[in-house]
Order: structure tokens, then sequence, then C-alpha cells
């Protein structure tokens, strides 16, 4: 499947057929997960309206730490074998991963307020999160450091796989302190989870969130790749131009 | 070859007419500032003296990081190491090695000093100097890695910071937490051992990274 979409001309092939369906996903479970979420779900008993910031908080910071682990293997692609699309996509992850952080941040700081009686609280999961925040920052920022864009892409790739030891610490950073945050609920099988009324539209608020990530990431490589196609044929006639003049 | 650079790096050191004591002139300026900031409140000042030095230390840190690398690329000494074939890991330890003579070891030796200002107790300025001990190689390790990324461009203070201050908060936090702990549980509580922990991760990682991207650099 990789080895197949590594070729930047099926990988257009392939996204010109890809979007539409990701991006139509997303804007119906977009509209239907919102509904779920904000009318069709019962308030919780102990928070009461305030457990519908759920549902746009959890998918964010999933999507944040899916969108870092993509980057690091894209990242991680590239480093190794130097595959040019490899670059492009890590960067085209980049993007909505850091909108994704700073989404989880604002929403959870929204749902902190009213839950735990404040908007910030330094504890192990939101330092971890503001950390990975910066990482993309600075991985963004090294991206366009040179001039030269292999030489750019390939540091930042280097960054990236240093970065990524930030994400079991998130991961495991409710764990390991104690802290404001509960421990996993979704993946305790066995211990009294969400109940499915409340499941069932987190579950359609992640898979907007994912498709969403999917649409944009795959437009960003798009556009891309296109855009250097654009730059080449330019540089191409304007060589041409130069010859003829000769 | 490590021994060399070591070395040179020593000896431009002596040459340099005192260079590295900026960063411990730094050091004592940034208190002063803290101090006047914070007020002169002795009793609230020894409690939050740890946290000011561990974050004077590493701001003077973080500002002598654009000079690791900067010079030996400016004059060429960095692509002629390379021209002899020898691996940019070679390199980046070494200057690790010398980083932390020439630049970290003077501010670990003004930290007594800084305990003085704040009336400290031997307790506290041992715990405190037992952790950024401890946690010098973090920071020293993920200084080059920022440095050697950036390199190439010349040195740019503060992507260095931006590119430094997420490896180097989860440091901040254990090695403050550190001292605090030091009166009580002593060198074998549980942040010290994290703050070991976190700079063997940052050896292990950085400077491989801090090699990979010095080689990148002169391709």
């Amino acid at each position: 499947m990789i080895t197949y979409l590594a070729n930047p001309e099926r990988f257009l092939r392939f996204a010109r057929v890809a979007k539409p369906i990701f991006g139509v996903v997303a804007l119906l479970s977009f509209v239907y997960g919102l509904w779920l979420s904000l009318i069709g779900s019962p308030p919780d008993y102990q928070q009461g309206h305030g457990v519908r910031m759920m549902y746009v908080h959890v998918p964010a910071a999933w999507c944040a730490m899916m969108a870092y682990t993509a980057l690091t293997i894209a990242s991680f692609v590239s480093f190794v074998w130097r595959h040019p699309l490899a670059d492009i996509a890590a960067r085209s992850f980049a993007v909505p991963g850091l909108a994704f952080t700073f989404l989880c941040l604002i929403t959870g700081s929204l749902w902190g307020k009213p839950t735990w009686n404040t908007w910030w609280q330094w504890d192990g999961r939101m330092t971890s999160v503001l950390i990975l925040f910066f990482i993309y920052l600075a991985y963004l920022s090294v991206g366009s450091l040179v001039s030269d864009k292999k030489k750019s892409a390939r540091l930042a790739s280097i960054l990236a796989m240093v970065g990524f030891i930030n994400i079991p610490i998130i991961k495991f950073s409710v764990e390991w302190w104690n802290s404001l945050h509960q421990p996993a609920t979704i993946s305790n099988f066995g211990a009294p989870g969400l109940p499915p009324e409340m499941l069932w539209p987190l579950l359609t608020m992640v898979l907007a969130y994912s498709t969403f990530f999917g649409w944009a990431s795959m437009s960003a490589i798009q556009n891309q790749i296109l855009s250097e196609r654009t730059a080449r044929a330019k540089r191409q006639t304007g060589a041409k131009i130069t010859v003829d003049t000769l | 070859m490590q021994i060399d650079i070591i070395k040179r790096d020593l000896l431009l050191a002596t040459r340099s007419k005192g260079d590295w004591v900026m960063g411990v002139i730094f050091f004592a300026v940034f208190l002063a500032l803290a101090v006047i900031a914070l007020g002169n409140d002795s009793a609230l000042l020894r409690q939050i003296a740890p946290a000011i030095v561990w974050l004077a230390f590493l701001m003077s840190a973080l500002l002598s990081f654009g000079q690791i690398f900067t010079q030996d690329y400016e004059d060429g000494t960095l692509a002629q190491i390379l021209i002899f074939q020898q691996s940019p890991l070679k390199i980046v330890s070494a200057k690790f090695i010398a980083y932390i003579i020439t630049a970290l070891m003077p501010l670990w030796f003004a930290i007594p000093l800084a305990g003085l200002m704040f009336n400290l107790t031997i307790d506290v300025i041992a715990g405190l100097m037992l952790s950024v001990l401890i946690g010098l190689p973090a920071i020293a390790a993920y200084g080059i890695f920022a440095s050697a990324l950036t390199v190439v461009k010349g040195a740019s203070g503060v992507l260095i910071v931006l590119i430094c201050a997420p490896f180097l908060m989860p440091v901040l936090i254990f090695g403050i937490s550190a001292v605090d702990i030091y009166t009580v549980e002593g060198l074998w509580s549980a942040p010290y051992k994290a703050l070991f922990g976190l700079s063997l991760i940052a050896c292990a990682t950085a400077l491989p990274a801090a090699s990979a991207s010095i080689k990148t650099g002169f391709e």
C-alpha cells in the first residue's frame, strides 16, 4: 500500500478518488457527531452539560498524537530512504497536527474551568501536550530553515524523530503522575467505561476528526506535488527560452 | 581524535580572553534581576531560590548554545575535520565534553555563590548542585543538538531556544523537584533518578541526532 502510493503520480490518482470520500465522510460525521454530542446525548450525572466538551476535546487530543506519530513515520521514511514524497507528507501532517494540539489545549482549558474550577494546571498531561505544541512549532520552523528544501526537510525529520519521545510520555502521563486528569476510560475493558449513548457520539467525532485530518493532509500533499510540478515546468520553459535566444 | 578536539577547544577557551566568563556574568545578572523583580522578602526568596537558580542556569546555557559550532563552521574547521573522514559523532561527542568543561562547569561552580546570595543552607546548596550536575548532560546534549541543527544557517538564538525548550522542560521540572526533596529523602529519591534517566535519554538520542544534522548540513 505504502510502496504503491510512494509514486507521486499514483498518489495523485489515489488522492483524486480518496480525497472527496474523506471530505464527505468528515462533513457528514461532523454534522451527525455534533448533533449527537450537543442534542442527542444525555448530560453527565456529575458534570451536567459540561461533559459535552469531551466530544471535541478527546478526539482533538487523539488526533494530535496520531498526527505526530504519522509525522514521525514519514520523517523516518524520508530520513532513511530519502523519499521526496515522505518529506512532503511529513510537512503536511504537521500543520493539522499543530491545529489539533492547539484545539486540544483550548478545549481542555474551557472544559477545566467548569469541572476543575481552573483554566490550567501544570499536571503531567497538560505540560506534555504543551511540550508537543512547542515541538510542532520547532518542527515547522526548522522545516523552513535553509533555502535548500531537501536539506531543511532532512534536518526537520531528525528533530521530529527526537521529539517522538514525548508521545509515550503524553500517553502514560496520567498513570505516572496522579493528577486532575483521569486515566484512559475507553480502553479499560471490564471497568465501567463510557455508556453507549456517550461512546457513540465520541466515536463519531473521532471518525470526523480523523477523516478531516486525512482530507487536510491529502490536499496539502496534492497541492505540494502540483506546485512543485509547475515550478519545474516553469524552470524548463525558462531554460528553453534562454537556449532559444542564444 | 576526540581528545585533540577537546584539547583544542580548551586551548581556545583559555586564549579567548575570558569569553567563557560571560555566561557566569549573565548568570549573576539574571539572579540579580530576579531578586529585584521579586522583592526583598528573604523568607519568600529562600523558598523559591532553587527554582530561580535552576532557571538562571538554564537561561545562561540557552544563550551559550549558539556558539558551540558557529566559530568552527565559519572558519572551516568543521569542514576540514569532516574531510578527513572523521565520523561526525566523534566531533559531536568531543564538543559535548568540551562544552560541558568550558561553558557549563564555570556556571556550576557559581551555584554556591548564588546560594550565598539567597542565604541558603548547606543542604539545599548541595541538593541544588547535585540536581544541576545530574541534569547537566541533558542540557548540554540538547544544546549541541539544537546548535548542530541550525549550524548551516548561522546561529539564530530564538530558534535554538524554541528547539531546546520543549526538551528541557522535563529537566527543569525534575531538577527543581529534586532540590525540594533532597533535604528529606536524599540523593536516592525519584526526581534524581528521573533526572538521571532524562540525561541518559538525551545522550542516547540528541547526540546521534546532532551528528546526523551536521552530516546533513555538509551534504
